[in-house]
This record gives C-alpha cells, sequence and structure tokens, in this order.
C-alpha cells in the first residue's frame, strides 16, 4: 500500500513546493540583507503557512519542524534574535530536509526524515542568536542520518553475531591537532572494529565548525573495555556508548539505540542531555519492493506537477506524431476518391469536418511537443544560487551571483547537460578566480566580487556565460605547465596566440594539484566542460585579462532547438534557410548583374553585394526563365553579407533541425535536414560556409573592379516584404515605393497553414539610408515601431531649438565683430587662443607620429569662434556626409570636442595613418573607425589639454563616438544626446601632413555656454 | 503509403533450405543486379521499402541518391549500382531500399529488386576471390555456393563512404 496524505496530498505537495522555493529564495536575500523586514516578513509567512499545511494533511512532525523555524523566525523579526550564519544554514537544513519529506511523500512512501536534531540544532543556534541571553551549548549526541547501505551493513553484521554500537567521544575544546586525535582513535579502533561511519568525517574535524565530539558507528566483536581502551587518547575529555540494534516494527527496519552509557568522563560535574531510546526508522529494502508493485493499483500515488521525461522519448513522440500527420494526409485522398464515387453529400460532409478536426489536432501536437523540448535556462541558473552562497562560505570569500538573460530558451538537451559544466565554471570561479577579500581590498576592488551568468542568442548560436572579477588566467603559468607536462615545445609556445594557449587548461589532467595555485583548479572539470560542450556541437572560449576577470562562452548551435526559417526553391526542390541568417528578400533583374573576375555581384544601395546561384551550389540547373525578376535572399553572417540567388521565395517555417550525421556525414554547404508536416526532407542551408566560400573571393577583388561597380547603376532592387503561402498567388509588395505605409499582410485561405508571413528584421532601415543619400535634407522616415517614435519626436524637438536658435541668433549671423563683442572676445584673446592650440596640437602631432611610427604633421591656421548655427556653412559643403568624431568633455568645464572632415577627407586621413595607399579606404570600415577615434582622441586630448594648462581648471575628454552622417546632423545628434545649451563653438582647421599628403579636418570644442564664459574669463588672467 | 513495409520472409520470398539442422547457418537476403545474385546478412538488414520519395542530396558523391524520412529518422540511400560501378537503371514497380544497419547508422541501399531469403551453411561459404565481375572485393565478404547457384555475399563496412574521404 502506497503511503498517501489523502484527497489533498496533491494540493499539499504543490503548494509545499512552492513554499519552499520561495523561502530558499527568500533566505538567499535575507542572507545578504539580515535586516530587511520584508524579507523576514515573507519567510515568516511561507514557514507559518507551511506549518498550517503539514499540520493539515497530518504530517504533524514536519509541522513541529515548521514551527520551530517560525518561533526562530519570529525572534528575527521582534528583533530578539540577530541573523548569525548559524541561524542560516541551519535554515537551509530544515529546507533540505523538508524538500526530503516532500519527494519521499509524492514518491508514495511515508516520510523517513527525523527531525528532533534538526529541532534541536534550532533551539541551540536560537540561544546563540538570542542577543538578550547567551548560554553556553553542551555536547548532546548528534542524531545520524544512515544511508540505506550502512542499514544492510549493520543488518548483516549483526546477523554474523557481531554487536554494533556507537562510541562518541568529546575532545577538549583546547586540543592542538585536533585531526590527529580523531585519526588516532579511528586507527585505534580500526584494529578492533569495522568502523561504518564517522560524523563529522575526518576531514571536516579540521573545519573550524568542528563542535569537539565525534561520533563513530561501528561492527566489532571486542567488548566494551577493549572499546574503551581504544578510545583511550589525550584529551579526549569524554567517551559514550551506546549499543545499537535493528527492530522490525511497522514493516519498517529500525536502528534501536539502547541507553548511553558513559565510560569515561573528564569533568563529570558537566551537565550532559542523555537522550532515551531514539528510533531511526528507514523502510527495509525488501518492503520496498513491495511498496512498489503494490502501488501500481495504488490510484492515489502522486507526481510532483513536473515529470522528467527523456528526451529520446520526446524525440520517439514527435517521431510518431510526424508519422500521424503523414497517415492522416491519407485521408484527403480517400475524401476525393468518396466525392467521385457519388457518395451522400451529408455523409462526404461530416467526413470532411471530421478529418479536418484531426489534421488539426494532429499539427496541435506536433507544435506542442516541438515546444516542450525548449525550456528556459532559467532554471538550471536558479540552482546556482545556493552553489555559489555555499562554496562561497567554503572558501572564505564574498561572492554574489548574478544572473542575466534566464528567460532564454535552449533545447531540453543542452538543458538536462549544461547543469555539470556551469558547475565546475562556477566553482572554479569562486575557488580560483575570485581573489580573496584581503587580497581584493589590496587590490582596491571592491570586496565582494561578482560571478555572472548569461544567456543570450545571437545569430544561428546561444551563448551561455560564465563571468567573474576576479584575477584572470596567468598566461605565463599555463605556458610553464604546458611546456612542463611536454604538452607543447616553448617554440611552439612562443608562435601561439593567448587562445591557443587558455586551450591548454582543457586537456585533461592539465591542473593538478601540483600546480601552483593561482591558476591550479582552473584545470578541474574543465575537460569535462569542454566533453560535454563539445557533444553538443558546442565550443567554449575565453576571454581573460590579469587582474580584471576572467569570462567563459560556452555556445551551442540552435540546430538543436526548432527554428524559423526562410523556405526557398530551386525548380522543385525545397531548402531551408534559418531567418538568424536573413537580412532581407529582394527581387533583381538579371541585367542588373555585374561580373567581377567571374563571380556575379549587383550595386545594392552603393555596396557591392555577392551573388551566389543556389542551383549553381546544389548542382542543378535555375528554373528561373530568362528575363524574369530574380529572388535573393541577402543572408549576413557577422559583418559580412552575401545574396543567395533562388528560383521561388516559398514562405517562412518553423522547422527542426535533423543532423545528416547521425546516419551520414557532414554535408559541406548544409547544415541539417529536416521533416516537414508532409513527411518530406528539406535541407537546411549552411549559411555560415557559403558566405565563408564567397567572401574568400571577393576579398580578391581588385578596387579597380569595385569602382567600376560602385559607378554603375544601383540596382533597381525590389524589396519582397510578404510572400505567401502558393506559387499561383505570391503576392509581392515593394516598401520602397511606400516606405511608410504599413503593409498588411494577405491572408489566404490555404491547405498548407504552415507557411507564414516572411518576416525581416532589418530591411526598413537599409531602405532609410537611401533615401538619406538621395536628398539633401534629411528626412525622417519612420524606422519601424518603437524607434521611429522617438526618432520623430527627437527631431521635432531639434526643429524647435533649431528654429529658436535661429531667431536668437539671426542678426548676429555673418557679423563676426558682433559676436566677439557679445561674447566679450579681443582679437588679443583669439590670438592667445590660436597659440595654446598650436602648442597642443604640436604635441598631438609627436605622439601620433610615434603611435603610427611615421612622421605626421599638424597644424592648425586658423581659429574662430562660431555660432552653432552657422558651422555647417562654415563646412563649405552642406550636401556632402562627413566623418564626425566627438568627444564629450567633462570636469570644470563642460562641452563637446567634435572633429570632423568630410568623407572623403576622413578616408584619405584613414589611408594616411593605416599606411595604405591614397584611395585604398572607400568606406568606413571597423579599422577606418578606430583610427578616427584614436586620432581625435589624441589631437582633441592634446588642444584641451593645453587649454586645461592655461586656464588652470581640471578638462578631461571621454570615449569618443563616430557619426557618419550629414554636417547638420552630426551637430543634431551631438546636441540632442549631451547638451543643448551650446551657443557658439570654437573652430580651428586642422590639417594633416604626410609627405605629399595633406587632409585637412575641423577641430571644434564646443563649450556649454556658461563655460565658454569661464574659458574666456580666465584667459584673460 | 508508398513506404511500405514488406516483411520479406513471410510474404515475397520463399526460403530455401539447405543444411537446416546445423547451427552455423548465415540467413541471407538476397537481391539480383544484372543477372548477378548478392545477399546481405539478415542480421544487419532493419526493414525494405518500396521506394519513398527521396531527397537529393548535394555535393555528395553520385552513388549517394538522396535521403529518405524513414519514421523521422533522415536516412541515406546509395545506389548500389552507381555505387558497384554499374550502369543506372530506372526505377521499377520491384525497386526497394534495403535498410541496413552499419555500425550506428542506418542506410539504405537501392536495388532493383529483393529476391529472396536464403539460408546458407557457414562451410558452403568460401573466400572472395577474384573472378567477381566487376565489383571491387572491398565490398565482398565471401561466395556462398547454393546448389548451382552463386551468391556474392556483401561486407557492408566501405558501402557508405569511399576511401578517399
Amino acid at each position: 500500500m502506497g503511503f498517501s496524505l489523502g484527497e489533498y496530498q496533491d494540493m499539499f505537495l504543490e503548494e509545499a513546493d512552492e513554499l519552499l522555493q520561495e523561502l530558499n529564495q527568500n533566505l538567499l536575500k535575507l542572507e545578504k540583507n539580515p535586516s530587511d523586514d520584508e524579507i523576514i516578513n515573507n519567510i515568516f509567512r511561507a514557514a507559518h503557512s507551511l506549518k498550517s499545511s503539514a499540520a493539515f494533511v497530518g504530517l504533524t512532525d514536519l509541522g513541529d519542524l515548521a514551527h520551530k523555524m517560525e518561533n526562530l523566525l519570529q525572534g528575527i523579526r521582534d528583533k530578539v534574535m540577530k541573523v548569525t550564519p548559524a541561524i542560516v544554514d541551519v535554515l537551509f537544513q530544515c529546507f533540505d530536509v523538508i524538500n526530503d519529506v516532500i519527494r519521499e511523500v509524492s514518491s508514495g512512501n511515508p516520510p523517513s526524515k527525523d527531525f528532533s536534531s534538526l529541532v534541536k540544532k534550532i533551539e541551540s543556534v536560537g540561544q546563540q542568536g538570542n542577543i538578550k541571553e547567551e548560554k553556553k551549548e553542551t555536547p548532546a549526541p548528534k542524531k545520524i542520518q544512515l544511508s540505506t547501505n550502512i542499514i544492510k551493513d549493520i543488518r548483516n553484521g549483526i546477523n554474523n553475531g557481531l554487536s554494533c554500537c556507537e562510541i562518541a567521544i568529546s575532545l577538549d575544546p583546547d586540543a592542538a591537532m585536533k585531526s590527529l586525535k580523531v585519526q588516532l582513535v579511528l586507527t585505534n579502533l580500526e584494529k578492533i572494529a569495522d568502523i561504518l561511519v564517522t560524523i563529522p568525517t575526518i576531514e571536516e574535524v579540521s573545519m573550524p565548525e568542528f563542535d569537539n565530539r565525534v561520533q563513530i558507528i561501528l561492527l566489532t566483536s571486542a567488548t566494551v573495555e577493549e572499546l574503551k581502551k581504544a578510545c583511550e587518547v589525550d584529551q579526549v575529555t569524554r567517551i559514550d556508548l551506546r549499543k545499537i540494534e535493528l527492530v522490525k516494527k511497522d514493516n519498517k527496519v529500525a536502528l534501536k539505540y539502547h541507553e548511553q552509557e558513559t565510560l569515561f568522563e573528564e569533568k563529570p560535574e558537566e551537565e550532559i542531555k542523555v537522550r532515551d531510546v531514539e528510533e531511526d526508522v528507514i523502510p527495509d529494502e525488501e518492503e520496498k519492493d513491495e511498496i512498489v508493485i503494490r502501488s501500481k493499483d495504488d490510484k492515489k500515488t502522486l507526481q510532483l506537477r513536473t515529470v522528467k521525461v527523456s528526451v529520446e522519448k520526446l524525440d520517439q513522440l514527435l517521431n510518431n506524431v510526424g508519422e500521424l500527420v503523414i497517415a492522416n494526409s491519407g485521408f484527403y485522398k480517400l475524401y476525393e476518391e468518396m466525392r467521385r464515387l457519388n457518395i451522400e453529400k451529408s455523409i462526404i460532409n461530416e467526413f470532411k469536418n471530421r478529418m479536418e478536426q484531426m489534421s488539426r489536432i494532429a499539427k496541435d501536437l506536433q507544435s506542442g511537443i516541438m515546444k516542450t523540448r525548449m525550456v528556459p535556462i532559467g532554471q538550471v541558473f536558479s540552482r546556482f544560487n545556493r552553489l555559489v552562497r555555499d562554496l562561497a562560505k567554503e572558501f572564505d570569500k564574498k561572492v554574489v551571483l548574478e544572473i542575466k538573460g534566464e528567460e532564454t530558451e535552449l533545447d531540453k538537451k543542452v538543458i538536462d547537460v549544461i547543469g555539470e559544466p556551469l558547475m565546475h565554471l562556477i566553482r572554479n570561479a569562486v575557488d580560483h578566480g575570485v581573489e580573496s577579500v584581503e587580497e581584493r581590498r589590496q587590490q582596491k576592488k571592491p570586496e565582494i566580487a561578482t560571478i555572472t551568468l548569461n544567456a543570450y542568442q545571437g545569430g544561428n548560436q546561444i551563448f551561455v556565460e560564465v563571468s567573474d572579477d576576479g584575477r584572470g588566467l596567468d598566461l605565463k603559468k599555463i605556458k610553464a605547465k604546458a611546456i612542463e607536462r611536454g604538452l607543447a615545445s616553448p617554440e611552439m609556445i612562443a608562435n601561439m596566440d593567448k587562445d591557443e594557449i587558455y586551450n591548454f587548461i582543457f586537456t585533461p589532467g592539465f591542473s593538478t594539484s601540483d600546480v601552483v595555485t593561482d591558476i591550479s583548479g582552473r584545470g578541474v572539470g574543465m575537460n569535462v566542460v569542454q566533453e560535454t560542450v563539445n557533444e553538443l556541437n558546442g565550443s567554449v572560449s575565453i576571454e581573460s585579462e590579469p587582474g580584471m576577470g576572467t569570462r567563459f562562452i560556452l555556445s551551442f548551435p540552435l540546430t538543436l532547438a526548432i527554428i524559423p526559417a526562410i523556405m526557398v526553391r530551386v525548380q522543385r526542390e525545397l531548402y531551408a534557410i534559418p531567418l538568424s541568417d536573413v537580412i532581407e528578400t529582394i527581387k533583381i533583374l538579371p541585367e542588373e548583374i555585374t561580373t567581377i573576375e567571374g563571380h556575379e555581384v549587383i550595386n545594392l544601395r552603393g555596396e557591392i553585394l555577392s551573388l551566389i546561384r543556389l542551383n549553381n551550389f546544389v548542382g542543378i540547373e535555375s528554373g528561373l526563365k530568362d528575363n524574369e525578376r530574380m529572388p535573393v535572399v541577402v543572408v549576413g553572417y557577422g559583418n559580412r553579407k552575401i545574396g543567395i540567388v533562388v528560383d521561388l521565395l516559398e514562405g517562412k517555417q518553423e522547422i527542426v533541425i535533423k543532423s545528416l550525421e547521425q546516419n551520414y556525414r557532414t554535408v559541406p554547404g548544409l547544415a541539417g535536414a529536416s521533416i516537414l508536416g508532409d513527411g518530406s526532407i528539406c535541407l537546411i542551408l549552411d549559411i555560415s560556409s557559403m558566405i565563408n566560400k564567397v567572401i574568400m573571393q571577393q576579398d580578391t577583388f581588385s578596387f579597380k573592379e569595385k569602382q567600376r561597380v560602385l559607378g554603375a547603376k544601383q540596382a533597381s532592387v525590389e524589396v519582397v516584404k510578404t510572400e505567401v503561402a502558393t506559387k499561383e498567388q505570391p503576392v509581392k509588395e515593394t516598401i520602397a515605393s511606400q516606405s511608410k505605409k504599413e503593409i498588411k499582410e494577405t491572408l489566404l485561405e490555404k491547405e498548407m497553414p504552415i507557411k507564414e508571413d516572411i518576416v525581416f528584421k532589418k530591411e526598413p532601415e537599409e531602405i532609410v539610408e537611401v533615401e538619406e543619400y538621395k536628398d539633401s535634407e534629411k528626412k525622417d522616415i519612420s524606422k519601424s515601431g518603437k524607434d521611429a517614435v522617438i526618432e520623430e519626436k527627437v527631431h521635432s524637438v531639434l526643429e524647435e531649438f533649431k528654429t529658436e536658435l535661429k531667431e536668437k541668433i539671426k542678426t548676429t549671423l555673418d557679423k563676426k565683430d558682433e559676436i566677439y563683442q557679445k561674447l566679450g572676445i579681443s582679437d588679443d584673446d583669439l590670438a592667445k587662443v590660436q597659440v595654446l592650440a598650436n602648442v597642443g596640437i604640436t604635441d598631438a602631432a609627436e605622439s601620433l607620429s610615434k603611435i603610427i611610427n611615421r612622421r605626421v604633421d599638424l597644424s592648425i591656421p586658423d581659429v574662430s569662434v562660431l555660432p552653432i548655427e552657422s558651422i555647417p556653412q562654415s563646412f563649405g559643403d552642406v550636401d556632402s556626409v562627413y566623418l564626425g568624431v566627438y568627444m564629450p568633455i567633462v570636469g570644470q568645464i563642460n562641452g563637446t570636442i567634435l572633429f570632423s572632415l568630410r568623407e572623403d577627407s576622413g578616408y584619405e586621413l584613414v589611408d594616411m595613418l593605416l599606411g595604405l595607399s591614397q584611395g585604398s579606404t572607400q568606406s568606413l570600415t571597423e579599422d577606418g573607425e578606430s583610427v578616427l577615434k584614436e586620432v581625435t582622441n589624441i589631437v582633441g586630448s592634446a588642444v584641451v589639454n593645453a587649454f586645461a594648462d592655461k586656464i588652470e581648471m581640471a578638462i578631461k575628454p571621454t570615449v569618443p563616438s563616430v557619426v557618419h552622417d550629414y554636417m547638420q546632423s552630426i551637430l543634431d545628434s551631438i546636441l540632442a544626446f549631451h547638451t543643448a545649451e551650446n551657443e557658439y563653438a570654437l573652430v580651428m582647421d586642422t590639417e594633416f601632413f604626410h609627405q605629399d599628403d595633406r587632409v585637412i579636418g575641423k577641430l571644434l570644442i564646443m563649450p556649454t555656454t556658461s563655460s565658454l564664459a569661464t574659458i574666456v574669463e580666465r584667459l584673460r588672467n | 503509403m508508398n513506404n511500405e513495409l514488406l516483411n520479406i520472409a513471410a510474404k515475397t520470398a520463399e526460403s530455401v533450405i539447405d543444411e537446416t539442422d546445423s547451427l552455423d547457418i548465415l540467413q541471407l537476403v538476397s537481391f539480383k543486379l544484372d543477372e548477378i545474385e548478392y545477399g546481405i546478412d539478415i542480421l544487419s538488414v532493419h526493414e525494405i521499402l518500396r521506394i519513398p520519395e527521396i531527397t537529393r542530396l548535394p555535393n555528395t558523391p553520385e552513388y549517394i541518391k538522396g535521403v529518405i524520412n524513414l519514421r523521422g529518422n533522415v536516412i541515406p540511400v546509395v545506389d548500389i549500382r552507381l555505387r558497384f560501378g554499374m550502369q543506372q537503371v530506372a526505377l521499377t514497380e520491384l525497386s526497394r531500399i534495403i535498410v541496413v544497419e552499419i555500425g550506428e547508422k542506418l542506410v539504405g541501399l537501392l536495388v532493383d529488386n529483393v529476391h529472396q531469403v536464403i539460408r546458407l551453411s557457414r562451410s558452403r561459404i568460401d573466400e572472395p576471390h577474384d573472378l567477381i565481375e566487376g565489383i571491387s572485393t572491398e565490398f565482398i565478404s565471401g561466395i556462398g555456393r547454393l546448389q548451382d547457384r552463386l551468391i556474392v555475399i556483401l561486407r557492408l563496412d566501405n558501402i557508405l563512404f569511399s576511401d578517399e574521404q
């Protein structure tokens, strides 16, 4: 007969489970904020609820325990007690025990836990934590929870004529080397007895928590006297012995403790608490089997709400449902047949209704099962709160765990196994990554270290990160160890980059105890981490900065999960492109394709886009007619993109990726296969490999060829927004012609409901760019959704602001003298500024030359003060696009530094500074951007420093940002996002010379109005 | 549906019995290509299918006919004729896919027909020799003699991948 608590059991178990979760979470919080009343109240409430519901279903013991917890908490709530680590520990232990009870009950077993020791503990910590009265603790025999195996051993031992007893020894609290004493006792005992269990273990004896009392359970044929003798070691103050017998009680095997006999005591006057007969009830092995058999017909055997199901079973189920869907399609044929046979209409209709209903159910079932495989990672992450807390205590460090991205969904298979590698990484982070509090203090780091768990999706991958802000990996030590272990020669190591060296830590057994501390344990379990991740086709990468911390990034392909994909056809063959790789889909005319060195490209809005024809890639003829517009799927991977020319865009669909390796092997260009609702197979393209192949060719294109293509007409791109369902009725709409209009989805009644609209991530923005470049006046075309609204607002605010400003300075425009007069600046002042600027710029030229290792000269020939409004005109060419790098300045002077030059000049400057031949740079690359930022930083800082020195004020430029736009827009964005009080700017023409090349830009210092006044005033003195 | 499972032992093939008393009996699923009879150990045969829809697999050798959906498993199909370097023929009503287990993998073998199940004493199997026309010995584990018939017993290990891959 299975154990049951009656009809409310279910409710109780669910509730208790939830309460426990809540208690655990809140207690963790309380530990951090011991004085937070609200948390205490929450814990108190939850404990109270637990008490009531336990008592309600008849679990009185559990109720009592909860009651004790409640009392303890009440003390805390009423401020008569402090939250001590001991209290928190005891509470956690209670939660664990209660959790065990819940598990037991839910699996149909009566609770076997004994709470008395915990209750005692609660009482004792209650006294310790008590602020008013402190009482000395007396040693009480601890209740020992014995595992079934030990019980079995005891039974066997007793059956073989040995006697079982528990010996408890107390050590002098002041004794030195306690573990040695205990070890001595154990060694003595081992000669005459079989020791089954020692509590605490010999390792725990050396811990500070050791309460000077050791309990040993053993089987022996020796006499009491012999045992006593064995235990008589120096500084053992007391020896207690209890005989243990096994008794049967209510079909359970119980451990019966006899009365305690004190064999030896140094201070007999001390009060000793002795418990009478105690019982430790453990279900008998044989009995258990019987219970299981019986529980089969016991309808009340209940489970918790969640059921653990193997992924294999889910896969099997998914396959079966797939079959069901296919089998169901057989009814359609039958239906056609019935119609042909002129069977009565009402019957046919009824048949059709039923058939459709069944098809719907089958599909719901299919998608339902697919979704069951996806699980948010939060449940894995939250487990680690407790681990980090326990580890931090263990290693005596202060660590908080920060959790991000817990809602990220991963395939069940990944979720199931990711716990272990994460555990190892976190363990290592706490043990080895994070420094001791002392060390952190010395390094001026916050005492509390942070370990961050983060999960997010990027492209076709899911990333899970474990990072710490500890000491970082020690490259030197890893290198030394790798050489020592013969994993690489010193020469090899010298040629390795950081990543390769970090990878050594994954070598099995790489870091064992013989390694010097700092990096050591990093190897423990690292091999497990890598193996687990590899099994899931994932990878691990490491970023580490000495003194700053280490970040482990695990990435998994989405291939385990369901992914949305765009389905395309070449002739009749169907291929899927993961939607995460797709930037947009467009249609182009065949004549817009140009070839560069044999490769097809188009000029897509001023950018060269390499094309790859899917039919060539898969080795068949294209089904496109000669003059037909060609559908192109623009895909991107990293910052590269290409266009895939297909015959037909079919639509969007959710697919489950199946590996080809399982029964075959990886096929170049394919990421896998998917089985569609009708049972047919569709192959999934591996976009990254396709792109890599094409990009390698593209990189070899000569500059001249590229120029030729870019000089030619841009492709008349037609963007395909919606492409619905059937071949007969493709619905196309162009966004270019009706950019702002919300395009309504065209819904067709279709036989294949799986196909949905194609949704694109980026395309509207791209269109905006086209429009912007055409018109000189910046038009703000909606970007999409929220962004658009925000942008529009900003824009209208700016417009207002500008008009206002215009009004204000209308009179002063073009009347320099008046401005100077208004600001109180004389020509003398300007001359001073000029000198200062030149001092600064000389410094800048020097540092710049040093950095790029080539002589670059700089000069500032002209300095003027201009109202912000007239700055665009001062650049002369309002219709050109400019590159602007701005750095907000902070300190006693506030404002912004802007270094700006025309796009082409910017590229020339990049070429000059990167040592490329003039004309190499044709677009703003990442390198180019960082060069410009660096130049601005150097030049801007040098000039600002020159000023700061002169006017004796602290001014500091901050991080530069790049804007690539019309001058007005550049200014707008600076004014909008930084400060809107700038009225005037100090404009300095800046010339860069290198050999015969000369590039001119403008350096603008735009102080806030009040700061400008300060500068002028200070300059005077 | 077209991927109908045939129970060949029960339906399509008669059993030819030879020296039934011995424990040392090998059962073979046999098929004929160009008048030569081939046999596959029945223990590695998973099932036999009529030809389902085959999805072509690009960027693979010609003898990989494609992949099929076997109850939710994607399995490759090897065209045995092309694998053995023979002339390709059109599919017929008799064409079948013999699904075999090679290691952990399930692989479909496209054959012209499935002939019968043969029981053969191991004593009647000779080492492969070079007399078999056309096909490479890497695919042959032995030659069985049954009355006046010769049966080429196939070794499947190398059937899926070529050496050069």
